[in-house]
Formats: C-alpha cells, sequence, structure tokens
C-alpha cells in the first residue's frame, strides 16, 4: 500500500467461532487496507469468512467470538476499544448495509423514523432537523416524493426501494467507511445495477470508502477498484479490478470468474466449482483449496502458500504454481 | 395454560407490518368485526357504570331496610333486594366499581411489570435471563389463585393486600410471553442493523424491539383482564378482598350463597354481572387478535 495511512488497515486478523463440535476459525490472519474513497470488493464463497471479517471490523459479532489481530480505523486501533465505544462508531464512522433489505428494516418504524434516528443519536440533531435531512437524503437515493416515504411503513416499499433506504440510512451521518454485505443479492437483476450505481455515486459524492462483500464477481466489475478473493479464512488473491478479471493467477479466483453466468455466453461455459468449502472445523493442511483444486500438486497438501507480488502493482497471489499456470485450468471437474 | 402457548405461537407468525400498518384503521376494523363489537359494546357499558356508578345508583346500596328483605322486582327497587333489604342493582352497579376497576388496575400493574421484566430478561439472555426464568417457573408451577389465596392471607384481609396479591402472582404470564417474543424479535436482522446503527441499551428496547412485540401483548392484556375478574370474584368469595358491607361481585356471591334455595336470585345477578363483563373483555380479546393478525381471517 503506498499510502502512508490507509482509512481502514486490518492485520493479522483471526475470527474463532466456539461451537460444541470445537472452534470453526472463519477468518485466519487476514490483511487488507482501504484507503479514504477507495472502492474494494471482497469475493468468496459462502462460508469463505467474508462476513465474518465485515463483522470483526463493524464489531457486530457476538461477545463469545474470540478475535485477535489489529483493526485500525483512521490511525485508531479499535480492538482494544470497550463495546460501547465500538458502538458509537457504528453509524457514525462505519455505516453498514446488510444483504436483504427485506429483513434489515424495522416493520413496526417508518422509513422516516429509521432514517432519523442515527441522526439524532450520532449528531444530536433536533426532531426537525433530522426530519429535514432525511428528506434531504430520501431524495439523494432518488425516493420520487421524499415526503411520502418519510411516512410510510417499510412493507409499503419493494425491495429496490428498500435497499435505497437502507443506503440513506448508512449514509446518513457521513461515514467514512460503508461496509456493504451482498447488498444486491435479494434484489432482482434489473435494480441491482441501480443500486450498485446508486451506492457507488452517493459514496463517491460523500467521500465515502466502500467496502463490499459480495459472492458475486460479476458485481464488482463496474464498482471496485480492487478486489480481495477470500476462501475458507484466507486472502487467495488481491489486486486491481482490471487485473483479476484479465490476469487472475489463483485456480480459485479463476474458477469464480467462470462461475459468473454471462448471457453472451452458451451455459455450458458455465462451471460450477465441484465439492463444498470446507467447514472450518477441520481444516486441511496447505493451500485451503487444495482439495478443490484441479491443479493440486504435492507441495499444495502441505504447505501454506503466502501472498506473493506479481508483475502488475498492487497484484498478489498466495497460490504455490501461480507461476506455472496459465490462463483458467482445462479441466475444472477434477476430484478431491 | 393452553391459551398462553397457543397466544405465544401465533404471535411468532403475526405479519406484525400489516397489523401495525393498520393502526389508523384498527378501530374501524374493530366495528367491522361482530366479535370484537360485542365485547367492545360491553366493555364500554361495563366500563361507563364502572366510572359513573355513583351517579348510576338508584339507592345507597348499603342502606339497610329490615322491613324489605328479599323482595322480587319492583318499581322501587328493579332488581329486588337482598337479605338486609338493600336495593340489589344499587349493589351490582356499586360493586362494578371495585371488580372491573380493580381488575383493571391490577391488570395494568401486572402488565407493566410482566413486559419490563420480560424484556430485559429476554434481551439481557444469559445468566440474567435464567434467574429470572427460574423464578418465573417457580411461580408458574403453583395453581396461581392458590399463590394469591396464600400471599393475601399472609398480608391480611383488605381490598388493597388482595390486589397487591394479585400482582405479585400474574405478572409471570406477560413475563413468559414477551420474553419469547423479544428472543424470536431479538434474532431479526432489523435489530442487528439498528446495533449496527450504533443504537443499544433502552432505546433499543423501547424503540424497536417492543413496536414489534405490540400486538399479542395487547391481545393477552384484554385476555388476562377478564381472567383476573374473575379470580378477583373467585378470591372475594373465598372471603379475601374487601369487609362487609361494601359491594363487590364475589363477595355478593359469598352473601348469597346461604339463600341459594330460597332467593337464588341473590347469587344470579352478581353471577350474571361477572359472567357478561368477563365474556366482553373474551370477546374483546378475539376480535383483537382477528384484527390484528390479518393471517387468521
Amino acid at each position: 500500500m503506498s499510502d502512508p495511512l490507509p482509512l481502514l488497515d486490518v492485520s493479522g486478523l483471526e475470527v474463532t467461532f466456539p461451537t460444541d463440535a470445537g472452534d470453526v476459525h472463519a477468518v485466519s490472519g487476514i490483511t487488507l487496507a482501504v484507503r479514504r474513497g477507495e472502492r474494494v470488493g471482497l469475493a468468496g464463497e459462502s462460508g469463505s469468512g467474508k462476513t465474518a471479517t465485515a463483522m470483526a471490523i463493524s464489531g457486530l459479532l457476538p461477545r463469545s467470538v474470540r478475535t485477535s489481530g489489529s483493526i485500525r480505523l483512521g490511525g485508531r486501533e479499535l480492538t482494544g476499544l470497550a463495546r460501547r465505544d465500538r458502538r458509537k462508531l457504528c453509524g457514525s464512522h462505519i455505516g453498514m448495509i446488510f444483504q436483504n433489505p427485506q429483513s434489515s428494516l424495522n416493520p413496526a418504524l417508518t422509513i422516516g423514523r429509521q432514517i432519523a434516528e442515527p441522526l439524532r443519536l450520532h449528531l444530536g440533531l433536533s426532531r426537525a432537523a433530522a426530519r429535514a435531512r432525511a428528506l434531504e437524503l430520501l431524495d439523494e437515493v432518488g425516493m420520487a416524493s421524499p415526503a411520502r416515504s418519510f411516512e410510510e411503513y417499510p412493507h409499503r416499499f419493494s425491495g429496490g426501494m428498500r435497499q435505497r433506504a437502507m443506503i440513506a440510512i448508512a449514509l446518513s451521518c457521513r461515514p467514512e467507511l460503508i461496509i456493504a454485505d451482498e447488498p444486491t443479492t435479494a434484489l432482482d437483476v434489473t435494480i441491482q445495477a441501480q443500486i450498485l450505481e446508486l451506492l457507488a455515486r452517493l459514496c463517491a459524492e460523500h467521500g465515502s470508502a466502500l467496502l463490499v462483500i459480495t459472492h458475486d464477481l460479476g458485481v464488482l466489475a463496474g464498482l471496485a477498484d480492487r478486489i480481495l478473493v477470500m476462501y475458507s479464512g484466507r486472502i487467495l488473491e488481491e489486486g486491481p479490478v482490471d487485473c483479476i478479471y484479465d490476469r487472475a493467477r489463483n485456480p480459485y479466483t479463476q474458477a469464480l470468474l467462470a462461475a459468473i453466468s454471462r448471457i453472451d455466453r452458451p451455459l455450458e461455459t458455465l462451471r460450477p466449482i465441484p465439492g463444498d468449502p470446507p467447514s472450518g472445523l477441520q481444516m486441511a493442511g496447505g493451500c485451503v483449496f487444495h482439495p478443490r483444486c484441479p491443479n493440486a500438486v504435492g507441495i499444495c497438501r502441505t504447505e501454506v502458500p503466502v501472498l506473493l507480488p506479481r508483475a502488475d502493482p498492487g497484484h498478489r497471489c498466495a497460490c504455490h504454481l501461480a507461476d506455472q499456470l496459465d490462463g483458467p485450468p482445462l479441466d475444472a471437474g477434477g476430484k478431491s | 395454560m393452553a391459551a398462553k402457548s397457543a397466544l405465544t405461537a401465533e404471535a411468532e407468525r403475526l405479519p406484525l407490518a400489516r397489523a401495525l400498518a393498520g393502526r389508523r384503521a384498527l378501530g374501524r376494523l374493530l366495528i367491522a368485526d361482530r366479535t370484537a363489537l360485542a365485547g367492545l359494546l360491553i366493555v364500554a357499558i361495563v366500563l361507563a357504570v364502572a366510572v359513573a356508578a355513583p351517579l348510576l345508583a338508584p339507592h345507597d346500596p348499603n342502606a339497610q331496610d329490615v322491613l324489605n328483605q328479599f323482595k322480587p322486582p319492583s318499581a322501587q327497587h328493579l332488581l329486588g333486594t337482598d337479605q338486609f333489604g338493600r336495593d340489589e342493582l344499587s349493589r351490582i352497579i356499586i360493586g362494578a366499581r371495585i371488580s372491573v376497576l380493580t381488575s383493571l388496575a391490577v391488570g395494568a400493574a401486572i402488565l407493566v411489570i410482566g413486559v419490563v421484566v420480560g424484556t430485559v430478561s429476554g434481551l439481557a439472555g444469559g445468566l440474567l435471563d435464567g434467574a429470572i426464568m427460574r423464578v418465573v417457573d417457580v411461580l408458574l408451577a403453583f395453581p396461581s389463585v392458590l399463590l394469591a389465596l396464600a400471599v393475601a392471607g399472609t398480608l391480611g384481609p383488605g381490598l388493597g393486600h388482595l390486589a397487591v396479591a394479585m400482582t405479585l402472582v400474574w405478572w409471570v404470564d406477560y413475563a413468559r410471553l414477551v420474553r419469547g417474543l423479544v428472543l424470536g424479535v431479538k434474532e431479526q436482522q432489523y435489530i442487528e442493523s439498528a446495533r449496527a446503527l450504533g443504537v443499544s441499551g433502552r432505546r433499543l428496547a423501547l424503540r424497536h424491539v417492543l413496536p414489534n412485540v405490540a400486538p399479542p401483548i395487547i391481545v393477552l392484556a384484554t385476555l388476562q383482564t377478564a381472567r383476573l375478574l374473575l379470580a378477583l370474584a373467585a378470591l372475594s368469595f373465598l372471603g379475601l378482598g374487601v369487609a362487609p358491607p361494601t359491594a363487590e361481585w364475589g363477595a355478593m356471591l359469598n352473601d348469597g350463597k346461604n339463600f341459594l334455595d330460597t332467593a337464588p336470585q341473590l347469587m344470579l345477578y352478581p353471577g350474571l354481572a361477572i359472567t357478561i363483563t368477563a365474556l366482553g373483555f373474551n370477546l374483546l380479546g378475539e376480535g383483537l387478535r382477528d384484527v390484528l393478525d390479518p393471517s387468521l381471517r
């Protein structure tokens, strides 16, 4: 990272969920940085630890979950803070947008009250001032009639409108960082593009950095400046967005790219990744992806690959075979 | 408590949003629903009588007239007189005041205690939740009327003591229900979202959790009032609560039982008053539940 002081600086983050069956390592020592105003995508399958990472950054993990490592926001270390101080940062410095706008809005409260809430809580605005600001925000996120939307209950809104309301809430206190966890997964395809465009534009206007978490690399194409690919609690590859799309070196990234459905290609070219992501309970030794990797060789089973810089600036990949493999693997149907 | 668990089950699939968004239309829906309308009318009449009792009663309810004992209904005494020649109608009307208003007061007290305890227990979880729920379990293990009888007996006679005893015994139903509802709501994504906005503590409980558990609590409150009325009458019948000659429906039943074979109407009138009022509250509760839960319609 050339920036001397990134906005968000996470290093050596580990998240462990204690369960009856043993500890589940959701995140095993990842390092990531987000600069001011930067848009970063964190991609991976379900169970790869991307949501656990987001929750750890925002401090929303349950008390029973163990975290270690360092999370710095604007140079301030967050991991040692008391829960109460952590909570004050939520909403004011970090805005969250969740996957499902259907369930993320309180059904018993009007949209207006929910947008006004953080304004009153964090900025101490009066009822009238909070209302005026909420109306502005509703207008900014493209609500047709802000005054009417203000009085409405969420169930009257379509999924897209609800997600617009969520964006308005997340942006209300002008946080430096917005974390969007699968912001468009629950939406119609036609709405997805609108919401993504809105999110990107408003973050730029407000000067907020954006961390988008998704399983769909396609979502990040026009949205992110930089992409990190996560698998089983580790980052396997990271780099500028075109680098990841055109010159991905990690077999997992390549497999993810091959799994994007595209309207301009026959369905047969869509390639699923065989097998399931590991549970996090029993971790295989070596590279976390080797049981499902079509190219795996001996060293993959024994040694953990480290993130090493590639030719392109900012491009790093954790794969023992990164130098030998060209393009996507020919046979993605390899058995474990 | 079969009714309670059914309520809890229903509450969990209540489409609360629709129910609450229709708040403005609630009055209209209540009137459209025949059950609710009947309940609403009965409750309104009983409440009006209870509040305006001293104005409505044609005679002094405690004025004895030994020459006119056990008189049948007449123009002067519409419901006749009791064993001391007191006007039965006036006693029923004045009795409404004590029976209904005491039930409502106890109902309000247990509502507040139950909702506070249930919400704290549900939101806090862990040791505190465990401790509170064990207390609730213990209280629920006793038949509530017997427990209230024991507490009231310990405190000594008097309506105030009886009300305190009932409050101490009956709040547990609410606590149970509210805790269950809060546990369900607290896992919802929108509560997580509220936390992600930095909302916590009392603000989270009052502004985000409670509005979502309100409809089933409202229904329970109505049904509970009917149960309290019956319990109050039962405990008064057993000799707790008001001291003679104060008119109270349960106490009037008790007085009347000695003359069951000669003047059965002395038990009939207060019995009917209790039954009709309890019926009114039950109908209102049923109606409210239907109106607040559109999935049942």
